[in-house]
């Protein structure tokens, strides 16, 4: 084996953007060559993680703004996707992958974060598939099996429309959907936000391609799409537009709403008992935490006051809060799990 | 059945092992057969965020997928060691699936109605000395390929 594969779709309709990289996967044989694939969605959706619930979104802000929701079969929580967004998709067959999935991000991640530095962004790999410069992500990463072929995929966002994204999604509030949005403009940055805007959309495939090409000590091959490929992609968009298949698998209801903006920021709502509770966290820290509802006083919302602003250290936030009574265990209760889940 | 579990894996030598996919089977009686993740394939999976599995009575053939797994934004296909029908699945596992992590062999994911138990076991692991060496092997494999930690 000598070439890596390159097949770019340009520009692609929204269905065709997913189904590609999910085809060529699935037609991927022991022998088949590392294929690194891009496409750039010409019209904007949502994608949705193949485990996560459609109830995580806004189905009537999507549906009033033409956003089709597409569930992928890959990892990962809710994306709004556009044209300002390349896609990149490194698949190769299961043999050759590594077994442990950070690792397989570390080696094909590792290129990716290469091509952004040679693009002139201060890239690095946090935690086991961000890629940020510093506390900002730059790139949408996930990975899976599909048949015998293991996918890498990965985004450049050459400029990211925040409030799109927020109202794509459900909040049980104004006010943590207002909270996600200051976090997500903090925490989610593109190349136009780290003032590389000569960037061409050409200039980053060609950057990926040779950074791929070296990791992989290949030469790439511009190739296009197999007869093969071309049925399976067929079939995968079919998938993509049965209702039965956007349902998504059968998995227990979660209590509580955690929307991830990165690895390390997230917010968390959740009630019980007529008690409701929301708290964002970054960087380690509970940025606000806001405790409300029936039998709420000015002794939870005092300890409240006293949690926010500190480590998110789940231990160290559930020993202060048991040091208060009742009331602060009836928080510790709300605010465990969204301190946990990560 | 008595399990016998081994000292320092916590292997229960009394079950069944898929060498392809990590997957442990315990016969339950004739018709139920247990599965589940052995320690190498739960250390190897990462920390386990969501699971899913086919619904009961659905078909299934050796090597098919039974479910998917999610871990770190991967999520992969589960592959039947046996062939048979689902009953059931271990809804304790797909509410809190870190339980997978933390014991895998407590914590079994589906039941299969087997198809062809005394052939199919037949291309399972199985017997303690056996177990021991090829977990063993495993284990120096995968720590020589940098999956697990020394």
């Amino acid at each position: 084996m000598t070439g890596l594969r390159v097949v770019d779709a340009g520009e692609t309709g929204a269905l065709r953007s997913q189904a590609l990289w999910h085809g060529i996967a699935e037609t991927m044989t022991a022998d088949s060559q590392p294929t690194l694939s891009f496409c750039r969605p010409t019209e904007p959706y949502v994608g949705l993680g193949y485990h996560r619930s459609l109830e995580e979104l806004d189905a009537e802000s999507c549906s009033r703004r033409a956003l089709a929701i597409i569930r992928r079969r890959i990892g990962g929580g809710p994306v709004y996707i556009d044209d300002q967004q390349l896609f990149f998709q490194l698949s190769l067959p299961a043999a050759i992958a590594p077994a442990r999935v950070d690792l397989l991000y570390r080696r094909f991640l590792g290129p990716a974060v290469e091509a952004f530095r040679t693009l002139g962004i201060a890239a690095e790999l946090r935690g086991l598939n961000d890629i940020t410069v510093e506390d900002r992500k730059i790139s949408g990463t996930g990975a899976g099996r599909i048949g015998d072929g293991v996918l890498v995929v990965g985004n450049v966002i050459f400029g990211f429309p925040h409030h799109r994204m927020t109202d794509a999604l459900a909040f049980p509030s104004d006010s943590q959907a207002a909270e996600c949005l200051r976090l997500m403009r903090r925490h989610v940055s593109s190349l136009r936000d780290e003032g590389a805007t000569g960037v061409t959309f050409e200039e980053a495939k060609e950057t990926l391609t040779a950074s791929y090409a070296a990791e992989l000590d290949l030469t790439p091959e511009a190739e296009t799409t197999t007869p093969d490929e071309e049925v399976a992609i067929g079939g995968w968009e079919r998938r993509f537009s049965d209702p039965r298949w956007l349902a998504g698998p059968s998995t227990p209801r979660r209590t509580g709403s955690l929307v991830k903006i990165s690895g390390d920021a997230w917010v968390w709502s959740t009630s019980d008992a007529g008690v409701s509770l929301e708290a964002s966290i970054a960087c380690g820290r509970i940025e606000r935490l806001h405790v409300a509802g029936r039998g709420i006083n000015g002794s939870s919302q005092r300890i409240a006051r006293e949690i926010a602003g500190h480590s998110s250290d789940p231990t160290r936030v559930e020993n202060t809060l048991h040091a208060h009574g009742i009331e602060g265990e009836r928080i510790a209760r709300l605010l465990g799990p969204g301190l946990r889940l990560h | 059945m008595t399990a016998q579990k081994d000292q320092t894996g916590g292997i229960d030598y009394s079950r069944y092992f898929d060498r392809e996919t990590h997957l442990w089977v315990k016969t339950m009686s004739r018709e139920v057969v247990r599965c589940g993740f052995d320690p190498l394939g739960a250390e190897t999976s990462g920390d386990i965020v969501a699971v899913s599995f086919e619904p009961p009575g659905t078909r299934i053939e050796r090597g098919a997928a039974f479910g998917s797994i999610e871990a770190a934004k991967f999520v992969g296909p589960l592959l039947a060691p046996v062939s048979g029908s689902i009953i059931r699945h271990n809804h304790e596992v797909a509410a809190e699936p870190g339980l997978i992590n933390a014991d895998p062999q407590a914590h079994w994911m589906i039941e299969i109605e087997p198809d062809a138990l005394d052939v199919e076991l037949g291309e399972l692991l199985h017997g303690e000395e056996a177990v021991r060496e090829w977990f063993a092997a495993e284990r120096k494999k995968f720590e020589h390929e940098g999956l697990l930690a020394t």
